[in-house]
Formats: C-alpha cells, sequence, structure tokens
C-alpha cells in the first residue's frame, strides 16, 4: 500500500491538470469551430471528441498503472504490432488511413509514434558506443513507419518520424558532429537549387570534416554523397514538369498561391489576425462561422482560438504546450532508468514538433501538411495518443526513483 | 544518465527558443497587424446591403397625395449561382414579355448581381409566385405612383427608374424628397451566400422629406378640365392656366395642356411633359398694356379720365401702320383698356417714354425669372431701350417684341390686385417629416412695391370695366366683381417675318373679387381656329374655371351678400352683370339643353340660383338670404313643369 501511496505523490499533478484541461477546451473549440455548419454531423462533432476523451481518459489510466519496464519488455512487439497495422491499414484502410473497429474510426499511424519512441528507446538504452551500424539501425526503424505512412499518404505525420530521430539519438549521447553528418543530406538539397549555396555548403562540410577528422571511410562516404546529390538534384530538378516544380514551390511558400496551397493559409491568418488582443467571443468567429476557413476542427483549430479567444486565448494555449513541454523534460531529466529517460525525451520531442509545425502552419510560417494540434484538434485516434503519451509521462514521473 | 541533463536543457532551450518564435509571429500577426486583418476579414465576410430611405410625397395644400411611394418588388440575380440560363430566361420572357435573348445576355453576364426585371407590376408579381430558382431574388423597390394622373403631371414632374427626380417638383425638390440612404451588413459565407444579418443596421436609412405644394388640386383639376374643354371646343392646339393667391403669390394652380401622366412617362410625347407656364414665353399682346397705363398713372402723367385721341384706327408709327379693330377717336385712358385700344396705349406708351416705360417692365418682373424653384424656368425676352428700333415703343406697349411667361404675367396681374406689391410666386408651402413634424414653411415674399395702392386701385377699376362691359365681358361672374385683361397676340411666323394673322395666342387675366382679390388666374390658349377672339375664347374659360372653383363647398372666397348690393355703388354693377348674363347664349357648365333634370344650385348666390331655375321654368321658393345651401328637390332629380324648388340661404358661409 505504501508503494501506491509513493507512486501517487509522485504523480504530475499539475501535468494531468493541465493536459485535461487543455483536452476540455478542445471540446469547447471543437463545438465553437462547427457551431453553425450546415451539417448536423458536423455540430456533433464535439459529443464524439468528449466521448473519445473519455476512452482516452481510461487508456491513459491504464498506462499509468502498468509499469514502464512492460514497454520496455514488450517495445519490440509494440512496434512490430503498429508496423503490421500500417501495413494492414495501407491495404484494407479507409483511404488508406483508417481501420475500422466496430463504429470507430482508428488511425494507426498516430499510434504508431508512440510505438517508434518506444522501440527507439528500448533499442538504445543498452549503452554502447554509436557505430554507424547503430545509427543505420535507428534510421531504419523510424524509416519504415515513416515509409508506410507517407505512402498513405500522409506527409505531415511521417516527418513526426523523422523529426523525433534527432532529438532521440543526441539525448542518447550521439555527438552533434555525426547528427550533422546525417543532416548534410537534407540540407545538401535544400542548397543545390543555386550554384552558390551549395557551394557554401561543400566548403563549410569539408572543413567541419577537416577540424573534426572522421574516420576516413567516413569522410570519403559524406564527400562522395554529397557531391552526387548535388549533381543529381539539379538534373532531376530539371527533368520535372512545370507544374510539378510550381507544386513543390507552393508547398514551401503557400503565399505564391494565394488561390490554391496558400487560400487555408491567408484564411488562417485572416481569423488569427482578426482576432486581435481578446477575440471576437466564443461561436461569434466569422472566419470559420461562414466556412472560409477549411478543416476549422482539425488542423485549424489554432485559428479558431485565435479568432475568437484572440492573443490572449493563443497565448495560453502556447504556455500550456509549454507548460506540458517543460513538465516532460523535468521527468526525463529525473528518472533514473535510462529507458524511461529515453523514451520521455522521444514523446516530448514529438509533442514539441506536433505544437511547432500546426501552429506554424496556422500562423503561415510552415507548409501545410496537415498535423493536428494535440489535444485541441478533432480527431480520436490523435487525442488518444496525446493522451496516451502525457500517461506514458506520468508513468515515468511516477516512477523516476526506480532502476 | 545524470551527467546528460543538460543535453535534455538544451533540448528544451531550443523549444523555448522555437516557441518564442511562435509567440513572436502571434503578436505580429494578432497585435500589429490585427487593423489589416480585421479588414480582410470584413471585407470578405460582410457585405453590405444598402437600403433605400423612403421617398417623400408631395401632397396638395389640403393633404391630397399627389405622388406617394408604392412598394413594389423587382426581380435580381446571381449569374453564378443560376443553374439553367436558358429555363430562366424563358420563363422571365413569358412573365413579362420581353425577349429571352434580353434576359440571356444578363445572365450570362460574369458579374455577381444583375438587374432582370425592374418594378413588377402585379399580374408579373401574381405569375412569379410559381418562380422559385436558385439565384433569383425579389428585391423590394419603391415605385413612384401619382394618385391623380395627369393632374398637375408636368408640375409634379416625374423621376427615373432609380427613383430620382428628373422633372418638375420631382426634381426640383429632390434633395428634400430623397431619403438618404443607410445600409446594413449581411454576412457572407465563403461561397458567397448571404447569412443572416450580423448585429443591427449600422447606419439606418432616413426616409426623405414630404413636400406639401401650394397648388389646390381641385383647382388644378378644373382648371385642366376646363381647358381641355375650351381646347376641343376651339380646336386650339394647346393651352396654359395659371391660378395664384394675388395676396401671398401662392401658386394654387398650374396646369398646361395638352397633359401629361407621369404614371406612364414612356407613353407621352416628350413636348408635353414641360411645365410650359414656366418654360414657354410668348408674346403677351394687350395684356401687356397695363404697364404703360401703370407708368403713366403712377408717374402722374395721365388721369383715367384724361382722353386720348384714337385716331380712327390707324396710326402711323415710324414707317408703318398700327390699326385699331374698332376705330375710336376720343378715348378715356380707362376706355382704351376697356376697349383695348392698340393706338391708345401707343399713345401713352408715348407719353410714359421708352426709359420709363423700360423700368416699368423690369419692375412688374418681365426680363427675370421669378425665382419659383421649377426646373427649366424662363426669364423671356425684355430688351434693352439702347437696342430698340424706333418702332419698338410701340409694339412693346401693345404686347410685341416682347415675350413672358404665363407665371410672369400672373405674377405681374398679382401686384395690381395686391395692392401695388409684386409677390414672389412660390409653389412649395411647406416641408415635413413623415411624422408630421415641420421642417421647413414658405412664407409669402414681397420682391417690390411696383406701384401705388391708388394706382392699383385704379387699374383695378379700370380692369374691372373690361369685364364689365369692355372686351372681358365673357369672363363676368355672377355675385362677384371681376377684373381682368384679354390679349389676343398674334404668332409671329416661322420666318420671323411679321405676325400669323391666323394664328393667335389668346390670353385673359382677371382676378377676383375686385374689391378684395383672392384668386388671380390667367388662361391662355395657343391657337384656337375657330375664334381668334380671347374676349370670346380665354374669357369665356377663365369665367367657366372661376365659377367652378368659385362654387366649391370650401371656397374661402365669399359671395357678396344680397344685403350688400344694395348699399355700395357697385349695385349697378350686380345689377349690370345680371341683366349681361341673361343675354349671353352659352350655357351654364353643369346644364344641358335637351334634358332637364332639377339643376344644382346649391353654393350659387341667390340671385343666380334663382335665374337657373327660371330658366328652366322652376319656380323658387327662398328662405334666407346670401348663398344657397340647401336644395328640394334635389339636384339631378326629374322634374315636371310647376315644380316648385325650396331654396335655403344663409347670408354669410362660415
Amino acid at each position: 500500500m505504501s508503494r501506491t501511496k509513493e507512486l501517487l505523490r509522485n504523480l504530475d499533478i499539475p501535468l494531468l491538470t493541465v493536459t485535461l484541461l487543455l483536452v476540455g477546451f478542445g471540446i469547447i473549440v471543437i463545438y465553437s469551430g462547427t457551431y453553425g455548419s450546415e451539417s448536423a454531423g458536423m455540430r456533433g462533432l464535439y459529443r464524439r471528441q468528449a466521448l473519445w476523451a473519455l476512452l482516452s481518459a481510461g487508456a491513459m489510466a491504464a498506462v499509468i498503472v502498468l509499469p514502464n519496464k512492460v514497454f520496455n519488455a514488450f517495445g519490440h512487439f509494440i512496434y512490430g504490432i503498429a508496423v503490421l497495422l500500417l501495413l494492414v491499414t495501407l491495404f484494407v484502410g479507409v483511404k488508406g488511413r483508417w481501420l475500422m473497429i466496430g463504429p470507430l474510426r482508428f488511425q494507426p499511424s498516430e499510434f504508431a509514434k508512440i510505438a517508434t519512441v518506444i522501440f527507439l528507446a528500448r533499442y538504445l538504452c543498452r549503452k554502447e558506443q554509436f557505430s554507424p551500424r547503430r545509427v543505420l539501425t535507428c534510421f531504419v526503424i523510424c524509416f519504415v513507419p515513416m515509409l508506410l505512412v507517407a505512402r498513405q499518404p500522409d506527409l505531415g505525420t511521417s516527418l513526426v518520424f523523422v523529426a523525433v530521430f534527432f532529438p532521440i539519438l543526441y539525448w542518447a549521447g550521439l555527438r552533434p558532429l555525426y547528427l550533422f553528418f546525417i543532416l548534410t543530406p537534407l540540407i545538401n538539397i535544400l542548397c543545390a537549387f543555386s550554384w552558390v549555396s551549395w557551394g557554401v555548403f561543400v566548403v563549410v562540410l569539408l572543413i567541419v570534416i577537416y577540424l573534426s577528422r572522421p574516420s576516413f571511410a567516413t569522410a570519403v562516404f559524406l564527400i562522395v554523397l554529397n557531391l552526387a546529390i548535388g549533381i543529381a538534384v539539379p538534373v532531376l530538378w530539371g527533368r520535372l514538369q512545370k507544374y510539378q516544380q510550381e507544386r513543390i514551390f507552393n508547398f514551401l511558400d503557400p503565399n505564391r498561391d494565394p488561390l490554391g496551397a496558400g487560400y487555408q493559409i491567408i484564411q488562417s491568418k485572416v481569423a488569427i489576425g482578426s482576432g486581435g488582443i481578446l477575440g471576437k467571443g466564443l461561436l461569434q468567429g466569422t472566419q470559420t462561422k461562414l466556412a472560409f476557413l477549411p478543416r476549422q476542427h482539425t488542423d485549424f483549430i489554432f485559428s479558431v482560438v485565435g479568432e475568437e479567444l484572440g492573443f490572449v486565448g493563443a497565448i495560453l494555449v502556447l504556455l500550456c504546450f509549454l507548460f506540458i513541454v517543460w513538465r516532460g523534460i523535468k521527468i526525463a531529466a529525473s528518472t533514473k532508468n535510462r529507458f524511461a529517460g529515453l523514451l520521455a525525451g522521444g514523446l516530448v520531442s514529438i509533442l514539441a514538433f506536433h505544437v511547432f509545425v500546426n501552429v506554424g502552419m496556422a500562423m503561415g510560417i510552415l507548409p501545410v501538411t496537415g498535423l493536428p494540434l494535440p489535444f485541441l484538434s478533432y480527431g480520436g485516434s490523435s487525442l488518444m495518443t496525446c493522451m496516451l503519451l502525457v500517461g506514458l509521462l506520468l508513468n515515468i514521473g511516477m516512477r523516476r526513483h526506480e532502476y | 544518465m545524470r551527467k546528460e541533463v543538460h543535453k535534455l536543457y538544451l533540448l528544451g532551450l531550443v523549444i523555448v527558443v522555437v516557441w518564442l518564435f511562435l509567440i513572436n509571429r502571434l503578436v505580429h500577426i494578432q497585435l500589429l497587424n490585427n487593423k489589416t486583418w480585421s479588414r480582410k476579414s470584413r471585407r470578405q465576410s460582410e457585405q453590405r446591403i444598402d437600403l433605400q430611405g423612403k421617398r417623400g410625397n408631395i401632397l396638395d395644400r389640403n393633404g391630397i397625395n399627389l405622388a406617394v411611394d408604392l412598394s413594389t418588388s423587382s426581380l435580381a440575380a446571381n449569374p453564378r449561382e443560376v443553374e439553367h440560363p436558358a429555363k430562366v430566361a424563358v420563363r422571365l420572357s413569358m412573365l413579362t414579355g420581353e425577349p429571352q435573348s434580353l434576359f440571356l445576355r444578363r445572365l450570362e453576364n460574369g458579374s455577381s448581381f444583375v438587374w432582370l426585371v425592374r418594378k413588377l407590376n402585379w399580374q408579373m408579381a401574381e405569375g412569379l409566385g410559381s418562380l422559385n430558382l436558385t439565384g433569383i431574388r425579389e428585391i423590394e423597390e419603391a415605385k413612384r405612383s401619382f394618385p391623380l394622373g395627369s393632374v398637375a403631371g408636368q408640375l409634379i414632374g416625374g423621376t427615373d427608374v432609380d427613383n430620382r427626380g428628373i422633372e418638375g417638383v420631382e426634381f426640383a425638390f429632390d434633395k428634400h424628397l430623397q431619403g438618404t440612404a443607410g445600409w446594413t451588413v449581411s454576412g457572407v459565407d465563403a461561397r458567397g451566400r448571404r447569412l443572416s444579418v450580423f448585429g443591427n443596421v449600422q447606419k439606418g436609412p432616413h426616409d426623405g422629406l414630404d413636400v406639401v405644394l401650394t397648388i389646390d388640386s381641385r383647382y388644378q383639376a378644373i382648371a385642366e378640365e376646363e381647358l381641355k374643354a375650351a381646347i376641343s371646343l376651339f380646336d386650339a392646339r394647346a393651352g396654359t392656366a395659371v391660378i395664384m393667391n394675388p395676396k401671398t403669390g401662392e401658386i394654387l394652380a398650374m396646369v398646361s395642356v395638352p397633359s401629361y401622366n407621369p404614371n406612364y412617362p414612356a407613353s407621352s410625347n416628350p413636348a408635353n411633359r414641360k411645365n410650359k407656364t414656366v418654360t414657354d414665353c410668348f408674346e403677351p399682346g394687350s395684356i401687356f398694356k397695363v404697364v404703360a397705363v401703370s407708368a403713366a398713372i403712377e408717374e402722374g402723367l395721365k388721369k383715367p379720365t384724361d382722353l386720348i385721341f384714337c385716331e380712327d384706327g390707324k396710326m402711323k408709327v415710324a414707317g408703318g401702320i398700327i390699326h385699331d379693330w374698332h376705330r375710336y377717336e376720343w378715348l378715356t385712358l380707362g376706355d382704351v383698356i376697356k376697349h383695348s385700344s392698340n393706338i391708345g396705349a401707343i399713345k401713352i406708351a408715348q407719353t410714359v417714354g421708352e426709359k420709363l416705360l423700360y423700368r416699368y417692365i423690369r419692375a412688374f418682373g418681365f426680363g427675370t425669372r421669378t425665382g419659383i424653384k421649377l426646373p427649366g424656368e424662363a426669364k423671356g425676352i425684355v430688351h434693352h431701350p439702347s437696342s430698340w428700333s424706333g418702332r419698338s415703343l410701340a409694339t412693346i406697349a401693345i404686347g410685341q417684341e416682347i415675350s413672358a411667361t404665363s407665371l410672369q404675367l400672373v405674377t405681374a396681374y398679382g401686384a395690381i390686385a395686391n395692392g401695388g406689391y409684386l409677390m414672389k410666386p412660390y409653389i412649395l408651402k411647406l416641408i415635413s417629416k413623415k411624422n408630421g413634424q415641420l421642417v421647413k414653411k414658405q412664407s409669402p415674399n414681397v420682391v417690390r412695391r411696383v406701384i401705388s395702392e391708388n394706382t392699383a386701385r385704379t387699374l383695378t377699376d379700370i380692369l374691372c370695366s373690361v369685364v364689365d362691359s369692355g372686351t372681358g365681358v365673357k369672363a363676368k361672374i355672377e355675385g362677384f366683381s371681376v377684373a381682368g385683361k384679354t390679349g389676343t397676340a398674334q404668332k409671329s411666323r416661322q420666318n420671323s417675318r411679321g405676325y400669323d394673322p391666323q394664328k393667335v395666342i389668346c390670353s385673359f387675366v382677371g382676378f377676383l373679387p375686385a374689391e378684395d382679390p383672392q384668386l388671380l388666374c390667367l388662361v391662355s390658349i395657343d391657337e384656337p381656329q375657330e375664334n381668334h377672339w380671347a374676349g370670346q375664347v380665354a374669357a369665356p374659360t377663365f369665367r367657366k374655371i372661376a365659377s367652378r372653383i368659385l362654387s366649391l363647398n370650401d371656397c374661402p372666397i365669399k359671395r357678396k351678400a344680397v344685403t350688400l348690393i344694395a348699399s355700395t355703388d357697385s349695385f349697378n354693377y350686380e345689377y349690370a352683370s345680371a341683366v349681361q348674363v341673361e343675354n349671353q347664349s352659352e350655357p351654364y357648365p353643369n346644364q344641358t339643353d335637351e334634358a332637364y333634370p332639377m339643376p344644382r344650385i346649391v353654393g350659387m348666390s341667390l340671385r343666380q340660383a334663382v335665374e337657373v331655375l327660371h330658366r328652366q321654368g322652376i319656380e323658387a321658393k327662398i328662405l334666407g338670404t346670401g348663398v344657397v345651401l340647401k336644395q328640394t328637390p334635389r339636384a339631378g332629380g326629374e322634374i315636371e313643369s310647376g315644380t316648385v324648388c325650396l331654396i335655403e340661404a344663409e347670408s354669410d358661409i362660415r
């Protein structure tokens, strides 16, 4: 009994409170965002979300109760099941994204995020020297679900697997230099559009290699790879059709295309910008009520907050997320179990990435990728995943003294 | 793992930096650029709907509506929403009778708003009941309606399809009649559909003001009827009449025939839409002679009794010869007017002289706009003596080589009727809000004193003699002393070489009662074919108009009480006029020669009533004196010979 008491004493009540507040707030914003919508189905979404919230709260409780060693022990199973579900979804899923479980639609890609982090944490918790092989293994662990999700196609979610890869490796002890080396092909592609930037990139790369003196094989590999990319990208780019190039440009800079890709961004900015300090009031947002803003209850829920509750509402939401992230980092830092620490760090990264990409998209500084805002966006799988994520953080926090 | 905790804090720092980046962006969008984004939001989600204020009514002095707004509906479309333009065009074509291509062209216009049918009539509106098409909507619009039809048509004028005054009073007082537009805001969704109105009306439309005219629509109707009757009787081209209250300058009626019905502007001859009483000038002829005579008397150059040699009907003037229609040798100044001697008038004018005559012409208001505020007012032609020829003094004295509007002539005679004061004529009595609150009230304005009161009285006496036993006897009205003057002016030829004796304008201007003038009326008839004499053409028309006005139940002008007749020197006049009436061949307006129903005598003077009854062989039994209040049997009933009519009269009504 005393153990249970101790666990309860170590439960991060503020984290739990803020999380539940955000979930409740999300239901209200969904209600407001779909209020006045033409279809009754849309108007009833907030009820479905509330139902999902109850279900998720149950799942969260279950996750809190389980000892986190269980996740370590079954990490590979969890990951395996997630990948399997993604595969199944690709073939029999609704629009390649959802699986139907009775009346509920379920999105395996959401759960795959957590599964991947668990598996990564499990793989990395063995204290070993980082070898290229080990990094490659980690890369494959992330790459498999990423590829499967990208095939759906769900670009935003697939990026999450990449996003979690770097912080967790860093946290696990990989030297930042190697992180840079891993990143080089990506930076290379971005720089390859102009000979000047590409030249600068190559010079920087050579200097870094010269200063850090990696193994000869690594150096050669890096140089050859980057030169190849530098030559291939402009060639491949030239072979793209004009409209394909346009599409890529528009993706990277939606403002180029105000009636197409940029439409949502502009409408979202109008919504947030017109909110002002205090907003137009709940249910008073014209952008959402008058159907100017699409996907206002899912990807653009932050715009509804910004429009109806203004700067005060938006900054409160951002601060709540920052609070959750801070508590998560604290938990990760305080835990004595390496697996639990890695897991907590990965989970926090996922959460922060979601918030950054979603809010950045709503404010027009990032491309529209369709990543939901944790706790607030409508979507049962997303909500449950996020609550499971916090549940895991709480679990780790409770057991931070256990090895 | 402890030693690696700093890595986590670095991660946390990165996240904080990212958050600061987001917050910075949020501050930019929401706080710094709030106005820009708000404007964008409003521009796309709010549609300003213009609301039109109701146009004010035009009323006559008794509160009778002359022009009102009726609400009708118009059809408009958003061509982008119309699904089957061809079908719609067919239906609209069936509904309105307009060609399909017209509607099709409008529906294929790329804009989001087109009018399809403006101001549906009721048949169309009924047919529309079944028209339920997407993208087409009904918009309530006001349609101007003129309840009295052609009565005062030119005076009231009309409005265009957007309900803005374009002619007549509608134009002149458009500023007051026109309501101020307001607007409300409606939510518009991303597909351009109009949703519920957001909030309240932002700026309410204000209704226009009601304009009450000095016109009495009954006078107007009577004058129009009589003028029309005269025009058809004498086969004339056109005619005008102006009735004025000489004491104030209020215009009581302003008639121009052929008439114009502003309800159907499209089917009218544009020439008839003009209010010719103010827009058209003509050479007034003999009625202008009073100007020279006024000057002569006022300046003390002649007395009414002074004798003037009239050259036996023939006088040489600057190489030409001027004739009188009747040959006179010696006439008093009064008789020159009474018989309308051209030579006499010229001789008087010669006594007065060019400068003085010119001064009086201008003093009477000729050559200057009266300022009645009606559109298109002409100022007439009055040349300065410096450009007069040797003949000018003579021709101007008899009302040629000069032109004036009907309104100017009435106004000038008003000065004689009003003890020498020239009044500024006005048409606007007052302006009030829809709730009756007075905004502006027009009060009479004296322009100047033209002649002294004595001169005015002298002239009035002379003008009375015109009606009494001169050229204007046909204007005589029983129970009233009428002062007036006839004018028969030859119209100048098209080629402006001299005058065409076959084309004349016959005018009569008169006022009554002469002792206390309250009604001043000018009748002018253009190109009568059957008769060329103003005394035969215009004077009887004047009489008919005036008598009918006087017999209106609430006419403020009182007949002279019978008791009064014996006491004043006008007794002889009254007696004489009774004799005159008996001699007249023309029947009274209400009377026909064949059938003998009981005539209407209510409102007549006792004397008049007895006379009427007598002529139809009805014996009268009289109770009381003065004006007939009641008759038994009633008017219109059939009568047998030997019927006795009981007349109840009272000396003073109200």
